[in-house]
């Protein structure tokens, strides 16, 4: 071990960078082919050429050169003279040489290697020898390490903590860890690996411990595994390719979007994804990446296996390697075949829908955030009175010089600052002083307000002149009502005049011709005395005509009380009372169950009586006269009847029956002033029911009437 | 006596038709109470409540009935009937209403005042004539009136 100590210092070998370790290289595997045994395993292990090259042949037992090597190594330049006498002189000049060699290209292999390397007495665990870099590596100089047990020093205490253990790592023989923290003089930790072997140096065992920093390349690892990972899971393909398009690398989202699988695709052209229309987009493609550019989301084609196109987002990247030389290409493509389908179906749709906004009888404006007209449709153009270049892209305020006080813009500023939909009908006034109502809605969206409105003017007109009207009628009725009832004023002093001065007259003329009769009846003549009677009767005759007439004015003027009346009762008692039994022999009356009725009872009285009195009257001439009075239900409503076996009318003369002063008879065969069933007809039509009749001339006649109101049974 | 015969029946009445027919109906009934015809509501008034002659003044004591037509010129019927039953002088004086008016208000109206009878003058003379002298007579004859001191 001596002898290493001394062949040690070669500063100038230990520092020679790239070049000078290549060249190193270089004469050391020309060296080694002229051995017979390097394991190829142990080559495999180590990376690095040179470590490997040592390491493989330090392990090797077998090889007697190795031995001899080992030997000349240890033993320096005796062992070497006694090998060249055992061979021939040619031989023993080669040999030598050859092993001077192999000791200074170990020497600077050891010293430039770039893993740490400890060489340790296998009996003792005194550290013999360590390699500059595993002192850069582990922060401690040469000399602090050198003649230390290993298990004394901190770094290695978790490997060999004590001899005992050592020991077990020599019996062991070969000791590897993958994957070892080590602790820096520093406290920095970082992770090595760790193989020893153990093996006889001369007459006693030596250790050799290679430690390599795998901080890095940990870190390295785990990025490239993250890496891989990630272009294994994109959906996306990501695909390499040479700067010649030959494809390099194809990712399972390649594989599912082209159909190809990696072992299809790699080697192949790129072209044999564009379809024949697009096959001049790849020379361009690799002329621009080789003059370092990048293509981002390219939107173009692409052709599965299938053959069927693929829309497809491209980004295309030059690879660089370590020395920043271009190459090859990145492929990064997407599917877009769904976007461009929902992009084509999306503007369809607002197609559709800006069609239908354009089209619509509202006027529907989008205003910004802003207050800028953002759209107008063709109706907007037509409530806005203007056209809608006037108003797009410019701010509200400024197209309509003082609306900030109107009640649109309040509303729509609330819309707008509330981001709440509001909606009312509001008048605006134009610039030209004209106005119009609007219902007006309006509700937030993401670039403002969407502001939708239905001119109502004409609505609005319609329904002031609704109201207008309204106003007139209930003047007009007002106005009537006065009317009427001055007019019934009038009639009421006309009555009271005709009842008060009309008859005093007649009793002047009825009175003045019955003195005469009396004071100078004997004086007159028989024919002058018939005169004066003559006289006297169309006195009273237009007396009882004065009387009904004012009867009938007074029937139709009295205001109507409804109540209920007990018409049973009533008939019955009207009956015995104009028809005595004593005087009315004649006539047999049946009076049937009558039901109650709702009406005015005085009024009511009074049809009866007229009613009756006209059966009364128009069966005095008729033997067996017979009178039926009653009632009868159709559809709820009660009809009233007074029938008789009477002298009847001839049924063309019905439509007189009720008015005023008709008479179907002579004067000379039944008195009358014609008035009662015109009374009857007033009083029932003022109920709000008709009277009418059904006869027969000489056979009788039968009046009904109804009372509307009357109550349900 | 004749000069000093007071009015025991006022007639108040426009028409003078009526007035000549009223005084013959009471006549040929055989009243011959001294009747006083009152032409309008003012001058009854003036006949019974006014300060002239003393010859006037008598009347309200001495008068048995008044029998008062309502559509008078000046002064109507209802007023005359009004003074005559709020003034405690004259409020016993029985009141016949003769009139032409069969107008439910004016009988309401009439009785709310305090009306004695009410008639409504036929065309019929002979009715009428009946109608006169019975009221004529009852209140003339039959009636007691109570007595009042002055």
């Amino acid at each position: 071990m001596k002898s290493k100590k001394q062949v040690k210092p070669n500063p100038p070998s230990s520092k020679i960078p790239g070049q000078g370790q290549a060249a190193d290289l270089a004469e050391c595997e020309a060296e080694n082919k002229n051995h017979e045994a390097h394991a190829a395993t142990q080559d495999a292990r180590i990376e690095k050429a040179e470590a490997r090259t040592e390491q493989a042949e330090m392990r090797t037992k077998q090889a007697r050169v190795r031995t001899e090597q080992a030997e000349a190594r240890t033993e320096q330049a005796k062992t070497r003279t006694e090998h060249a006498e055992t061979r021939s002189e040619q031989a023993e000049t080669r040999v030598a040489h050859e092993i001077r060699a192999s000791e200074l290209s170990y020497r600077r292999l050891f010293e430039a290697a770039k893993d740490g390397i400890l060489i340790l007495e296998a009996d003792t665990g005194q550290i013999s020898d360590v390699n500059p870099f595993l002192t850069n590596m582990l922060g401690f100089s040469h000399d602090e390490l050198v003649d230390t047990p290993i298990w004394e020093l901190g770094p290695f205490k978790d490997i060999v903590s004590n001899k005992a253990k050592f020991e077990q790592l020599q019996e062991e023989g070969y000791v590897r860890h993958e994957n070892l923290p080590l602790e820096t003089r520093d406290g920095r930790k970082i992770a090595v690996e760790f193989v020893s072997n153990v093996y006889p140096a001369g007459e006693h065992n030596v250790i050799q411990c290679n430690v390599r920093d795998i901080t890095a390349r940990k870190r390295t690892e785990e990025m490239q595994l993250r890496l891989t990972a990630i272009v294994n899971s994109s959906d996306d393909a990501i695909i390499g390719k040479t700067l010649e398009g030959i494809i390099t690398s194809w990712n399972p989202g390649a594989e599912k979007l082209f159909g190809y699988s990696a072992a299809e695709a790699l080697g192949q052209q790129m072209l044999m994804l564009f379809p024949p229309e697009r096959v001049a987009e790849e020379p361009e493609i690799l002329a621009r990446i080789a003059r370092g550019e990048s293509m981002r989301h390219f939107e173009t084609v692409r052709v599965g296996k299938d053959g069927k196109r693929i829309d497809v987002s491209v980004t295309l990247s030059p690879i660089i390697d370590s020395d920043h030389k271009i190459i090859g290409v990145s492929t990064i493509a997407r599917d877009i075949s769904e976007r461009k389908k929902a992009e084509v179906a999306l503007r369809a749709s607002e197609e559709r829908y800006r069609t239908a906004l354009d089209n619509i009888l509202e006027s529907c404006q989008l205003i910004g955030l802003d207050w800028r007209y953002l759209y107008l449709n063709a109706a907007a153009a037509i409530q806005n009175r203007r056209p809608n270049e006037e108003l797009l892209n410019r701010k509200m305020t400024e197209s309509w010089p003082g609306i900030e006080t109107s009640g649109v813009f309040m509303l729509l500023r609330r819309c707008m600052e509330e981001r709440i939909a509001v909606q009312k009908e509001t008048e605006f006034s134009f610039p030209d002083g004209s106005k119009g109502w609007f219902d007006v809605r309006s509700q937030p969206v993401p670039e403002g307000i969407f502001v939708l409105s239905i001119d109502i003017t004409e609505r609005r007109q319609a329904e002031e002149e609704i109201k207008r009207l309204n106003t007139d009628l209930e003047q007009r009725v007002v106005m009537r009502t006065a009317q009427l009832e001055a007019a019934n004023k009038e009639l009421e002093s006309f009555s009271y005049s005709v009842s008060h001065d009309l008859r005093a007259p007649l009793r002047a003329i009825d009175g003045f011709s019955q003195a005469v009769q009396e004071d100078f009846g004997a004086l007159l003549p028989e024919e002058g005395q018939r005169y004066l009677k003559t006289i006297r009767e169309g006195a009273q005759r237009m007396g009882a005509l004065i009387d009904d007439l004012l009867t009938f004015s007074r029937l139709s003027r009295l205001p109507l009380t409804r109540s209920a009346v007990n018409t049973n009762e009533l008939v019955r008692a009207l009956v015995a009372d104009m028809c005595p039994p004593a005087q009315c022999d004649y006539v047999e009356i049946k009076v049937d169950d009558l039901p109650p009725s709702q009406a005015d009872p005085a009024l009511l009285k009074q049809v009866w009586i007229n009613l009756i009195s006209n059966a009364l009257k128009y069966t005095s001439l008729r033997k067996g006269a017979r009178i039926e009075i009653g009632a009868e239900k159709t559809n709820g409503a009660t009809t009233w009847f007074v029938r008789d076996n009477g002298t009847g009318f001839d049924m063309r003369y019905a439509d007189k029956l009720f008015g005023v002063f008709q008479r179907l008879h002579r004067a000379e065969e039944y008195e009358g002033t014609g008035v009662g069933l015109a009374i009857v007809r007033r009083v029932v039509q003022r109920h709000g029911g008709r009277a009418w009749a059904d006869a027969e001339l000489n056979r009788g006649a039968t009046f009904f009437f109804t009372l509307a109101g009357d109550p349900e049974v | 006596m004749k000069e000093a015969k007071a009015v025991e029946i006022l007639l108040i009445e426009d028409n003078p038709q009526d007035v000549e027919l009223t005084l013959r109906a009471l006549g040929k009934a055989k009243v011959t109470n001294s009747i006083h015809v009152a032409r309008d509501g003012a001058e009854a008034l003036e006949i019974l409540f006014g300060e002239g002659s003393d010859a006037r003044r008598r009347i309200s004591g001495a008068t048995k009935v008044v029998l008062l037509d309502l559509k008078l010129p000046k002064i109507d019927g209802l007023e005359v009937l009004k003074r005559i039953k709020s003034d405690p002088r004259t409020k016993l004086i029985p009141v016949v209403v003769l009139t032409s008016s069969r107008e439910q208000s004016d009988i309401v109206e009439s009785y709310r005042l305090g009306v004695n009878s009410y008639i409504v003058k036929p065309v019929n003379f002979e009715r009428f004539a009946e109608a006169v002298q019975k009221a004529g007579l009852y209140w003339l004859l039959l009636n007691q009136p109570p007595h009042v001191d002055e």
